[in-house]
């Protein structure tokens, strides 16, 4: 069987489907896994410039496709970690040059060399979306607490568990802003919990670091500076490996909050888990 | 906003998260069912219809709604019945004659046990069957 295939996946546009797909990618591989990653948003390419990975490409996903080169050869290698390569999505090409049955033959061929295959998927429940879910062995929603992330969460959450083979879903809580949470200005983990009923992944704190990171083209968890955000990935990434990583709701606990701050050193630091 | 004292009191202000809340859970139930909310009131008018032809119901305070619970969908209706209902339904034939339906026997015997959804105690104790012995049909 080989590698297990996981689709990160949003409906929303702009979540964090991309940044997410980059740091656990990067934290699984810092993790000893070997790990590809593929994206899978054909005519938006963008997991390679968030990865820091753009100058290396070659061929791209509908090259191999459509046979132009072998598999092989369009696999950019991240040289930061031991194993971790990128396959790129197509960059002028748009998503109709793939089909679901194209995934699913190409995750099949990577999985013999891999533990993990991680897709990032495009916004949207059309067709790119479902090239991403295809090849899918688990199914990871993100979303921001926030209305129309939760109601389009809650919408591919429905499409995936409408699907015969019962993939299993989890979600991320991206972007948790620990203090308008407790002044009662922003959906709380539970609050979003509630509404969605599904396994809870992990939660990422909303932190500039993202940004920072993302300029420069190194995931945050590659970073020698700790952040807040990249031990959040970092957890992510070791359940998904796994281990029992215990979750820390640290919005509803303003005396643990304030005392995590004090620990990172920053008066304003926004705790995640 | 919340304020300081507000939280610390415990109270439950419309703060904007609750808002948000409120507002999520009710275009979930529209999303989720693809009813549209006019087209589940004609519904709840339906049903009062149809329940109204076998019993005598509270029709103020029936609620019908669309719920979710571990991400499955219900239908979930409360419907309060009028005090003193036989436990028999009566229902009038095509020629205006009353009807008694007939009752499984074991039915009777556990006719005094509450019924399922929670007792209300406040209005009328019409939840519970009474054993009366059946009503003829020519006293009816
Ligand atoms: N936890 C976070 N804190 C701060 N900024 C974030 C966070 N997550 C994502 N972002 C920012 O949000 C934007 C959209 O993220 P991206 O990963 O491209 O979303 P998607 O792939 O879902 O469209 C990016 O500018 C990214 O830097
Ligand atoms: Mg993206």
């Amino acid at each position: 069987m080989g590698a297990r295939v996981i689709t990160i996946t949003s409906g929303k546009g702009g979540v964090g489907k991309t940044t997410a797909t980059a740091n656990l990618s990067a934290a699984l591989a810092s993790l000893n896994q070997r790990v590809a990653c593929i994206d899978a948003d054909i005519g938006l390419r963008n997991l390679d410039v968030v990865m820091g990975l753009e100058n290396r490409i070659v061929y791209d996903l509908v090259d191999v496709v459509e046979g132009r080169c072998k598999l092989r050869q369009a696999m950019v290698k991240d040289k930061r970690v031991p194993d971790l390569y990128l396959l790129p999505a197509a960059q002028t090409r748009d998503k109709t040059a793939i089909s679901p049955q194209d995934m699913v033959v190409v995750t099949n061929q990577l999985r013999d060399d891999f533990d993990l295959i991680l897709i990032d998927s495009p916004a949207g429940i059309e067709w790119g979306f479902r090239n991403a879910l295809a090849p899918a062995d688990e199914v990871v929603v993100i979303t921001n607490p926030e209305v129309s992330a939760v109601r389009d969460a809650d919408r591919i959450i429905g499409l995936v568990e409408a699907e015969d083979r019962h993939v299993p879903v989890s979600l991320v809580i991206n972007r948790v802003k620990p203090e308008m949470v407790r002044r009662g200005d922003m959906l709380s983990v539970d609050d979003v919990m509630d509404i969605l009923a599904i396994r809870l992944l992990g939660v990422i704190p909303e932190d500039e670091m993202i940004l920072i990171s993302s300029n420069r083209g190194a995931p945050l968890v590659l970073d020698n500076e700790r952040s807040l955000a990249g031990e959040a990935f970092l957890n992510i990434a070791r359940r998904l490996t796994g281990e029992k990583v215990p979750l820390l709701r640290l919005e509803q606990k303003g005396g643990f909050l304030r005392r995590l701050s004090r620990m990172f050193g920053s008066s304003n630091a926004m705790p995640g888990e | 906003m919340a304020s300081f004292f507000d939280r610390f009191l415990g109270r439950r202000e419309l703060t904007s998260a609750r808002a948000a809340k409120e507002r999520l859970k009710l275009v979930l139930v529209t999303d989720r069912s693809d009813l549209a909310p006019e087209k589940l009131e004609q519904m709840q008018a339906e049903i009062i219809q149809v329940i109204k032809r076998y019993l005598q119901i509270n029709e103020a305070r029936v609620e019908i709604k669309l719920e979710q619970r571990d991400r499955k969908n219900y239908l979930v209706a409360d419907i309060p019945l009028m005090r003193d209902q036989s436990y028999q339904p009566i229902e009038p034939d095509l020629r205006g004659r009353e009807v008694v339906t007939q009752e499984p026997e074991e039915d009777a015997a556990k006719a005094d046990a509450p019924a399922l959804d929670e007792p209300d105690i406040s209005a009328d104790d019409t939840r519970r069957r009474r054993i009366d012995p059946p009503q003829e049909p020519d006293n009816a």
